[in-house]
């Protein structure tokens, strides 16, 4: 169990790298896009697009890292009221809820994804299809699956994991 | 009451078990929002939602100034540009009885004009203000009441975070919130120092002379906040820049003047990524449980039903906003700041604008009752995060030193509702 916790948090790692590029690259874009149309009037080709598919996929390879990493905005008034048992088994809940709405999110979006590979719907300028980067969107959903899943084992297992140290 | 009503309160209840249960509470939006829909109009209509909601949310172009402004926070926090404004309030008011206090009020405000947070400004103050303070033999309630206190001009002061989350939701101008929120933040100022020298006169240290030329010098300092202050809420009252294109100014010249004065490699250029990535995918994750949410309260009537329930007590305008904002303030001591702008604008929104408020007015007005819940009794984020990092100051003293701060907030939401043209003559004045 600890050897795949170490590799899912490895695993984590790098999502979090590529994601936090993603968004660097997203800000440099906005904002040299800009430059280019207000200094020169030349704005970058299909920033707009590119730029808001760009976070979309950085806030979902974001979402899978909190899935296995939590962080998400919650309410913690009871869970400081409880003893550590019981607190345990509402992080489970907690985090069952999560896996649930992770995979409906994951089997929604891949239906959209399908349905835009269908119409052959293109970005205005570059005519960049549209569904390989909601594709790419839908890859930070299954990874949010599997991260969540991840998280869940591991707070199944805390226990076993203290009684083994 | 119809069978709507009833799954409009079944999920209300779902709602707040589980959040109680420790449910993230944008998740716990999104599946009550999700299986009320479905009670009502069906699943396959309800779980359609799935397909649309996260995705536009997640790929809205004018949202993507969130980020930009959080990772602009992160920056300007890891680049130490908190240091210097304490140093440049310092020069300038440190000279008066309790001007340490005073230059830790100023410096809260010079760090808010370029953070969207209160809880970044909070934090970042008591590394840099408290010690000071201690040093020169202020009271513990007095330093770091002053730093919660002042901390909550984050929230207000533009760029906003809340106040952008707020725009989207209410479909409102983000750059006319933000420009209204400048007097509400200057008053604010004005009134936390009077606060300072007339709550706090018999424990207030003297001040002490600034040595030739740190004055003028100090101002050298902190020239790169006032740049970008300038560059992002200058562009957006004159209407050069669009709010999510200033954004992404603020950050990528924030991250470019910490890189060429030295204080910002690649490792905490990396780092701050990170963080701006975390607090944006917590923040994104409340706006689809929120849409989510949304369609909940809109196939079930909520808003209609609410507004014709607090319209029949017949309270008049002013009484009915009074028992809305007492809500946000009472809740904002068991909720985050984010999450009950997100949970309680979409209810209580359609409510407002029937009275006949200003959007933009109101926008300001229910950011200042969410920040009084910040160092409001018995959670107060800021005091909590204040109380992490000075460990040995107890809650209980934290909170006494906060006291002033929430009687001189509660006169000052009194005076902008009396005269909401301190709010909206400056929006009013942008092209």
């Amino acid at each position: 169990m600890k050897r795949i916790a170490g590799w899912l948090d490895r695993f984590s790692a790098m999502i979090e790298f590529i994601a936090a590029l993603s968004l660097a690259l997203v800000t440099v874009l906005i904002f040299a896009s800009a430059i280019g149309r207000y200094l020169f009037a030349k704005p970058i080709p299909d920033a707009f697009d590119i730029s808001r598919f760009l976070l979309g996929a950085s806030v979902m390879w974001g979402f899978a890292v909190l899935g296995f990493r939590g962080g998400h905005i919650s309410v913690d008034i009871v869970a400081e009221a409880v003893p550590g048992r019981v607190r345990k088994w509402m992080d489970v809940f907690a985090q069952l809820v999560l896996l649930a709405f992770t995979i409906l999110l994951a089997w929604k979006i891949h239906a959209r994804v399908a349905g835009t590979m269908t119409s052959g719907e293109a970005t205005f300028d570059l005519r960049l299809l549209v569904w390989q980067w909601l594709g790419l969107i839908w890859l930070g959903t299954v990874a949010a699956v599997i991260t969540s899943f991840a998280r869940l084992l591991t707070l199944l297992n805390a226990d076993k994991a203290e009684t083994d140290d | 009451m119809t069978e709507r009503d009833w799954v409009a309160a079944g999920g209300f209840i779902a709602l707040t078990l589980l959040m109680l249960l420790r449910v993230p509470v944008g998740v716990a939006m999104g599946m009550v929002g999700i299986g009320g829909f479905a009670a009502v109009v069906g699943w396959d209509a309800a779980l359609n939602q799935l397909a649309i909601a996260p995705l536009r949310s997640i790929t809205d172009y004018n949202v993507s100034l969130i980020p930009m402004f959080v990772l602009m926070g992160v920056f300007a926090t890891r680049s130490g540009m908190s240091a210097e404004l304490f140093r440049a309030g310092q020069a300038w008011l440190g000279h008066l009885k309790g001007g340490l206090a005073l230059s830790t009020i100023a410096a809260c405000a010079g760090f808010a004009a370029i953070s969207g947070s209160s809880v970044a400004t909070a934090a970042t103050m008591t590394k840099v203000a408290l010690p000071e303070m201690k040093r020169f033999g202020y009271p513990d309630h007095v330093a770091t009441g002053t730093i919660a206190g002042g901390g909550t001009l984050g929230i207000l002061i533009p760029p906003s975070v809340v106040l952008a989350v707020y725009a989207y939701i209410t479909e409102q101008d983000v750059g006319r919130l933000f420009i209204a929120g400048i007097v509400p933040g200057l008053l604010a100022v004005g009134m936390y120092m009077l606060t300072v020298r007339l709550a706090f006169r018999r424990s207030l240290p003297a001040g002490e002379a600034p040595e030739p030329g740190e004055r003028f010098g100090s101002l050298r300092d902190i020239w790169a906040v006032l740049l970008l202050f300038l560059a992002i809420i200058g562009g957006i009252y004159a209407g050069v820049v669009t709010p999510t294109e200033a954004a992404a100014a603020g950050a990528f010249l924030t991250a470019l003047i910490g890189v060429l004065r030295g204080r910002l490699g690649a490792k905490s250029i990396l780092e701050s990524l990170i963080e701006a990535l975390r607090t944006s995918v917590a923040i994104y994750t409340i706006l689809i449980g929120a849409i989510l949410f949304g369609y909940f309260l809109t196939v079930t009537q909520t808003p209609q039903k609410i507004t014709g329930f607090l319209t029949a007590l017949d309270l008049g305008a002013y009484g009915t906003l009074a028992v809305i904002l007492g809500f946000f303030v009472l809740l904002g001591c068991i909720l985050d700041a984010m999450a009950m702008i997100i949970l309680l604008v979409p209810i209580v929104y359609p409510v407002v604008i029937s009275l006949g408020f200003d959007p933009i007015w109101f926008g300001v007005i229910v950011v200042m009752a969410v920040e009084l819940g910040l160092i409001t009794p018995p959670i107060g984020m800021n005091v909590f995060v204040i109380n992490s990092i000075a460990r040995e100051t107890s809650l209980v003293t934290i909170f006494r030193g906060v006291l002033p701060f929430v009687a001189v907030d509660i006169v000052r939401l009194g005076l902008l509702v009396a005269f909401p043209w301190l709010v909206l003559w400056l929006p009013h004045t942008m092209n």
